[in-house]
């Protein structure tokens, strides 16, 4: 599960989860692959990112590095900033763990690179 | 094969630097064919049914085979509109073999060579002398009309056997190097060599699952959908994610998932993920990921999905149509409150029409139909539904 995916999951269909988000990670096994690289890709999709949510997650992958803080202004032409960004949105993968829910405590378990998010009878 | 060519202003056949190709699709879907030529090769197409065809420069034929919505591709060796047909049916068979000697083969061969990167010698340079490394090849004849006195196979016999006696390659019926076509409509004939011996759709379902969708289907529903660079795309019904598999190598821009209830399917997906980098020998991983989920109870955020495209159950082989009436208005409500208002659209590929007309009226709150096209798929008629989604904000 890359932490693109991550970055856009929620517990929110579980009954009474007003967010859901973001998902807490207890990381087992993680992998770091290559993916290619398209500035105009990564520009595009940035907005769409939860920063902050990222950089929890990096982290809880153990893989924060020197992600920045924040998206700097004019992040568009920041070939830097874009090579860290699509680094962790894209190339660090959580094979085997666990994605928790913050408001209720429910872990989605994580194997083989597949987050397993069904839902029990009682939770919908 | 119904209808006959229509080769106005295609110079292929005329002219050495260029060849005319004909490109094969499912039927309804050549018109995202026709964009693909294009967008990918520059050129300009013409539809047929179930075909486009094209001229481009000689040079370039080896780039067809880069076209992800084509099925199969075959470079023209002559056509006539007007077929004289004799009396009796041997001289008919006679006649189709004369018109195939008749015709230019050196320029389609070299073609045909270097797109199989065939290494061995096509054209002897003289016609006695004993040569092992020919290609092996068969005939093959499509018929329509009923003016022929003669059946498919009897054309194959007798233009095959003309084109052994002319190059000297050895017939092998089946895992053969070379296809030579001749098709033969009431008046047209048209003779041309096949480019593809296997279809172009076997290249990503290594681990083919109980109900998978083509590569060149696929690839023809995510072009449909006009995605952009940065948008989401989810298939809520993946499989053996078939849909995210084919649009992540599309160099489209966006980032792909897929969710699948049954875990043979999810696993098929990852299995399938992995095993495209070693295939293509790939060092890079598609951008994409699996996931297992109920579509009705959807784990993603409000607003996080740009486009979805699906291929729904068409309650033949999967579920019924009696499921379909609750299964496809629930998936597409549980879907609104993913999707983003105004710029979100839905591609949902089905067969069961009658199930999707009567959810129109149940989702039209916050999806409004765009447009619909018939295709066939495997056989049966399948329609392509394209949805935008209204501005309405979800309201659980």
């Amino acid at each position: 599960m890359k932490l693109l995916t991550h970055n856009m999951l929620s517990s929110k269909a579980i009954k009474n989860v007003r967010e859901g988000f973001p998902l807490l990670i207890e990381a087992r096994d993680v992998k770091v692959s290559e993916a290619e690289f398209n500035q105009e890709f990564i520009a595009k999709i940035i907005p769409k990112v939860d920063w902050d949510a990222l950089r929890r997650a990096a982290e809880q992958l153990g893989h924060l590095e020197s992600l920045p803080l924040a998206v700097p202004q004019g992040f568009e032409n920041d070939t830097d900033f874009l090579k860290q960004a699509h680094h962790a949105l894209y190339e660090i993968e959580l094979i085997n763990g666990n994605l928790v829910c913050p408001e209720t405590g429910r872990k989605f378990p994580v194997s083989d690179g597949i987050p397993n998010m069904l839902l029990n009878e009682d939770e919908i | 094969m119904a209808e006959p060519l229509n080769l106005d202003g295609f110079r292929g056949l005329v002219d050495d630097k260029l060849c005319t190709i004909e490109a094969s699709c499912n039927t309804g879907f050549e018109f995202l064919v026709l964009e693909e030529v294009k967008e990918i090769l520059g050129c300009e197409g013409r539809c047929h049914r179930g075909r486009v065809i094209f001229d481009i420069n000689t040079e370039d034929v080896p780039k067809t085979l880069k076209l992800r919505t084509v099925n199969n591709l075959w470079v023209l060796v002559g056509h006539t509109g007007k077929f004289s047909y004799p009396a009796e049916s041997e001289d008919q068979l006679i006649s189709l073999a004369d018109y195939a000697e008749s015709l230019p083969w050196d320029k389609a061969l070299q073609v045909w060579k270097d797109v199989m990167k065939f290494k061995g010698t096509v054209i002897k340079e003289d016609k006695d002398t004993k040569v092992d490394d020919v290609p092996s090849f068969r005939c093959s004849c499509y018929r329509t009309g009923s003016n022929h006195k003669f059946k498919s196979s009897e054309a194959q016999i007798s233009v095959g056997g003309r084109i052994h006696d002319i190059f000297g390659w050895n017939v092998k019926m089946k895992d053969y190097d070379l296809e030579v076509v001749m098709n033969c409509d009431i008046d047209q004939v048209y003779v041309t060599i096949a480019l593809t011996n296997k279809a172009l759709f076997n290249r990503t379902l290594s681990h083919l699952g109980f109900l998978c969708l083509k590569p060149t289907v696929c690839a023809c529903l995510v072009r449909f959908a006009k995605i952009e660079p940065g948008d989401v795309v989810l298939d809520p019904m993946c499989g053996g994610g078939s849909i995210p598999l084919e649009g992540s190598q599309m160099n489209t821009g966006g980032y792909f998932i897929g969710g699948e209830i049954s875990a043979g399917g999810a696993e098929r997906s990852r299995k399938n993920q992995t095993d495209i980098s070693t295939l293509h020998g790939l060092s890079k991983v598609p951008l994409m990921d699996a996931m297992q989920w109920d579509a009705l109870h959807p784990c993603l955020r409000d607003n996080s999905v740009d486009v979805i495209i699906s291929d729904l159950p068409f309650g033949k082989r999967s579920g019924s149509k009696a499921d379909n009436r609750v299964l496809y208005p629930r998936t597409m409500n549980a879907m609104a409150r993913l999707v983003r208002p105004s710029t979100g659209r839905a591609v949902l590929l089905t067969q069961d029409k009658t199930s999707m007309f009567k959810t129109f009226g149940k989702i039209q709150k916050y999806w409004k139909l765009n447009r619909y096209f018939g295709i066939n798929i495997g056989g049966l008629h399948g329609l392509i539904f394209l949805f935008n989604r209204t501005q309405q904000n979800f309201e659980s």
